[in-house]
């Protein structure tokens, strides 16, 4: 690594070479706004909004694409590049729907982040009345369904493509893809069974152009029909998203004072995931100590989005899946059972809701099947915008307990890389075991096991990165500084 | 045919095929109008030569400048002649031959590639599409020396989809230069190879664009990649990427040596350049005219004056990325350092007359149509930028437009120039620009004469 010494605001600044302006800046303290902008992910300077100022050149250079050179001289915040930053929001404006009230991302989106740091006054006014300076065709709002999981409007996407980024760069699933031209262009699935429902797409999009197929009419409206007996299980990975979310005083919500929500919302029971992911780790490692040597190795099917992916792309591999039954599953069976049991009234009156960090629990509700069916399943956002709709003020409540079935709930959380190879292999010295997340780590596993198996005898696989820390069903904080959500995330716990 | 292994074959070869062409009755007059030397035209050959036949373009010198360039230049030597001629790339951009050849030679790969590019995406212009299928052995000798050059041992003739007889002419080009030994594995018998293929375009103006090009050769969305095709081109390997009429003029500068190029011409612009006249012109079509020619040369002598009494208001210089000259500087010779202190440029050679009858700002409204048409949609400037730009412009010329409308096209005018990604992008307001500046009377007579309210 060579050292390069440049320029930026008149401050002299040594950096390695092949760092990025925006880099190098950030590094001198310097902030330069971005949108489109995702470390080492997204670097394709697209959304024009971290332009600066590089002496001898008569353009405007984006700063996420533009590497350091000796001697380069760089303005960041010259009245030029400010210029060209508020005509690339208005022009951004110009076509942008307005909708922020109704919207997944509003208080958690890049276009209002951006238009705050640049001049909220602005903002406002182009909001409130009528005089844009650039006015003309919009693209109307009319969210649609391009997966089984995954909804697009392409009225409120800025066509960033971190979204396709993501799903390329990091999953590698390459589902996503873009359409049309010019002001035509659209994010579109490349093909009906590419996309897994991982759902790293929408918490990474930073405007809500991307969201969940909606699941939350649904559980409104048991909430609200006597007849149903609403059951919970809760997965309390969300609940560091939500509270950046809901954090006003300082002060976080509780676990407890979430499962108080979930009960004044009209929820009869709120069981720990983290139980039936213990009790499902069992039914695995029952399942690893059944099997032949030659049946080996078993893969675990907790995963679901993995379950899709592997039946998609390796069907070879079909046949190592763990047949023993998922958390969600094995909480259907059980809450179905005992509550129907309690409250004297049919297993179908018992309607089974998961509230989890994943979005492929979505597609599994569509699949599923009979007892073993969850009724719904909501993802961190959706019960967010459930909250705002209770009319509760959380931060009263007093702590609740989660109910329990059986097993008591003070087990570890699972999803975490390696968490279930710890369950199922324990201390077993001989047994070869790998734990691997994010798909664009799993194809190169799967890859290795379908060629030449390098003697793994247990395989645990995450379709997101960082395991179910990082789901698709986590809600993605929009940061100033770019770096992709896992670490903001990782930070927030 | 003979199949070439020596320059000794090539001697023969040459001496019956010019034998048996000049028996011919046909042969020997050119059907472009060149206003050049021989020595340096490119479309001497055109409407001569039979383009079917390799023994045509032979017996007019052809291949003499690859034997050379083979057998008597390094790699080295061919890069400084053509940086002696002064050459400057003919697709729009005047980027200095040479350099971009050095450029390509220096990167540190090996690995390399070359592209022709054939896109012509200018509405109405046809110049490259003359010199494929009137010469394409002309073309395919200026790619080969230049692989020879740069080191590129696979390459690719970039044609607009339009092009089918220039597809079929270079397909079948490119089959009877191997059989003869002139292209592929061991070209002239040396160890020098290029393997050289056709590939179809997408009917999208950003092909023309060089990164966006090899997006495309590559099955990519084809789009600007902001990377440096000499360094980071095709598949991530060094690229050299030359327009046809660039490529055309290779064999007449190693021929004749950089010097003797570069006599031809004025300052920094040598050699000739084709043109594609249009508008209101006695004689409009495409014509070869040296460096140097004033504009007021160009419609006088070129294109014979204008026609039904009409006086030239203003020349639309460049295509739909290049600017509107106005009449007082019609004394301006075609060269790039001198249209370039008029914000004006050569382009890829589209000229068209405006006369006096015609309002300029109309006439920019059709290039800023075709350039939001062409928008690829990448950045945000250019993709919504050009849509508003020309949402305003229609509004003004409707006789809807407001003072706010002005505003917009100033502010845009300056914005898309500095913020947008690509050339595309950056020269979509080259028009507008020339327009407010030499013909604000003919934007602002929309906006007196409109019928709605004038708000600001």
């Amino acid at each position: 690594m060579k050292t390069i010494s440049l320029t930026i605001n008149d401050k002299t600044i040594k950096t390695e070479s092949g760092t990025t302006l925006l880099e190098a800046a950030k590094q001198a303290a310097i902030e330069i706004p971005t949108l489109c902008y995702l470390k080492e992910i997204n670097e394709n300077g697209v959304c024009r909004m971290c332009v600066v100022e590089v002496e001898g050149s008569n353009t405007l250079m984006a700063s996420c694409q533009t590497q350091v050179q000796e001697g380069m001289v760089v303005q960041t915040n010259s009245q030029v590049v400010r210029d060209s930053r508020r005509t690339t929001l208005e022009l951004l404006l110009s076509n942008h729907p307005f909708l922020c009230e109704t919207c997944v991302s509003n208080n958690n989106c890049g276009i209002q982040k951006t238009a705050k740091d640049l001049d909220i006054s602005m903002y406002y006014s182009v909001y409130r009345n009528s005089s844009l300076p650039f006015v003309g065709e919009k693209i109307e709002s009319k969210p649609e369904q391009i997966a089984d999981c995954l909804t697009y409007d392409a009225a409120k996407c800025i066509l960033c493509r971190r979204c396709t980024s993501v799903c390329d760069k990091v999953q590698s699933v390459k589902a996503l893809d873009l359409i049309g031209e010019g002001f035509e262009t659209r994010i579109t699935l490349r093909s009906e069974r590419a996309c897994v429902d991982c759902g790293q797409c929408i918490t990474h999009c930073p405007t809500g152009a991307l969201k969940e197929l909606d699941g939350t009419t649904e559980v409104m409206a048991a909430l609200q029909d006597p007849d149903k007996h609403v059951a919970v299980i809760l997965d309390t990975r969300i609940l560091g998203g939500l509270n950046e979310l809901l954090k006003t005083k300082d002060r976080n919500l509780t676990t407890g004072q979430f499962i108080s929500q979930l009960k004044r919302m009209g929820v009869e029971a709120v069981y720990d995931a983290a139980e039936f992911e213990r009790e499902s780790a069992s039914g695995i490692a029952a399942e690893f100590r059944s099997k032949t040597k030659n049946e080996l190795p078993l893969i675990s099917s907790v995963c679901p989005s993995l379950v899709v992916y592997i039946s998609e792309r390796y069907p070879q591999l079909k046949v190592n899946l763990s047949a023993a039954a998922t958390p969600q599953q094995i909480f259907a069976v059980k809450a179905k059972g005992c509550l129907a049991a309690d409250h004297g009234v049919k297993p179908d009156d018992i309607y089974c809701v998961s509230i989890s960090s994943c979005l492929a629990q979505k597609a599994e509700v569509q699949k599923g099947d009979g007892n073993h069916r969850l009724n719904a399943a909501l993802t961190g956002r959706e019960f967010y915008s459930m909250m705002d709709q209770a009319g509760v003020l959380p931060y009263v409540l007093k702590d609740a307990c989660f109910d329990t079935i059986g097993l008591g709930s003070d087990a570890d959380a699972f999803g975490a890389d390696g968490s279930c190879v710890a369950a199922v292999v324990g201390n077993a010295a001989q047994t070869k075991s790998v734990a691997v997340s994010g798909l664009g780590n799993v194809e190169q596993a799967l890859d290795a096991i379908s060629a030449d198996n390098p003697g793994y005898q247990f395989v645990e696989l995450l379709a997101c990165p960082g395991g179910c820390e990082n789901g698709g069903g986590c809600i993605g904080i929009v940061t100033d500084h770019g770096e992709s959500r896992m670490s903001v995330i990782g930070n927030a716990f | 045919m003979l199949r070439l292994r020596s320059t000794q074959d090539f001697s023969s070869v040459k001496a019956e095929a010019r034998a048996r062409f000049l028996a011919k009755d046909s042969g020997g007059k050119a059907s472009v109008r060149s206003f050049v030397d021989e020595s340096i035209s490119v479309t001497k050959n055109i409407g001569a030569i039979d383009p079917r036949l390799i023994e045509d373009y032979i017996a007019r010198g052809g291949y003499d400048a690859l034997e050379q360039a083979l057998f008597n230049s390094s790699p080295g030597n061919v890069i400084d002649t053509v940086k002696t001629s002064g050459l400057q790339g003919r697709g729009g951009a005047g980027f200095p031959t040479g350099l971009k050849w050095q450029f390509t030679a220096e990167a540190s790969e090996t690995q390399r590639y070359i592209d022709c590019n054939g896109e012509e995406g200018d509405p109405g212009l046809e110049i490259n599409r003359m010199l494929l299928e009137g010469d394409p052995y002309r073309i395919i000798e200026g790619i080969t020396i230049a692989a020879y050059a740069v080191g590129a041992h696979e390459g690719f003739v970039y044609l607009n989809n339009k092009y089918k007889t220039a597809a079929d002419v270079m397909n079948s080009a490119i089959v009877n230069a191997e059989n003869a030994g002139l292209l592929g594995e061991k070209v002239f018998g040396t160890e020098f190879s290029l393997k050289l293929k056709t590939v179809i375009g997408e009917d999208r103006y950003i092909c023309g664009e060089e990164t966006s090009q090899l997006s495309s050769i590559e099955g990519k969305r084809v789009e600007p990649t902001g990377k440096r095709p000499t360094v980071s081109g095709l598949y991530g390997k060094p690229t050299l990427v030359n327009n046809v009429e660039t490529y055309a003029n290779i064999p007449g500068i190693i021929l004749g040596g950089g010097e003797a190029f570069s006599a031809f011409g004025t300052g920094k612009s040598k050699g000739s350049k084709m043109l594609s006249l249009s508008g209101a012109l006695k004689i409009p079509g495409v014509v070869e005219v040296p460096m140097g020619m004033t504009l007021q040369e160009i419609i006088d002598t070129a294109g014979c004056g204008m026609k039904d009494g009409l006086g030239a208001k203003a020349i639309l210089l460049g295509g739909p990325l290049g600017s509107i000259v106005p009449a007082q500087h019609f004394d301006t010779p075609l060269a790039y350092e001198e249209l370039a202190k008029i914000d004006s440029g050569v382009g890829a050679g589209g000229f068209q007359v405006i006369n006096g009858n015609e309002n300029a700002a109309k006439v920019c409204r059709e290039i800023l149509r075709f350039c939001q048409e062409q928008s690829c949609g990448k950045c945000l400037s250019c993709r919504i930028g050009s849509k508003r730009l020309l949402e305003s412009m229609d509004r003004i010329i409707e006789g809807k437009g407001s003072m706010l409308d002005m505003e917009a096209l100033r502010r845009l005018n300056d914005y898309l120039n500095k913020t947008s990604f690509c050339a595309l992008g950056r020269s979509v307001t080259n028009t507008l620009r020339s327009v407010m500046r030499f013909f604000p009377e003919d934007l602002d007579s929309y906006l007196s004469s409109g019928t709605s309210e004038v708000t600001i």
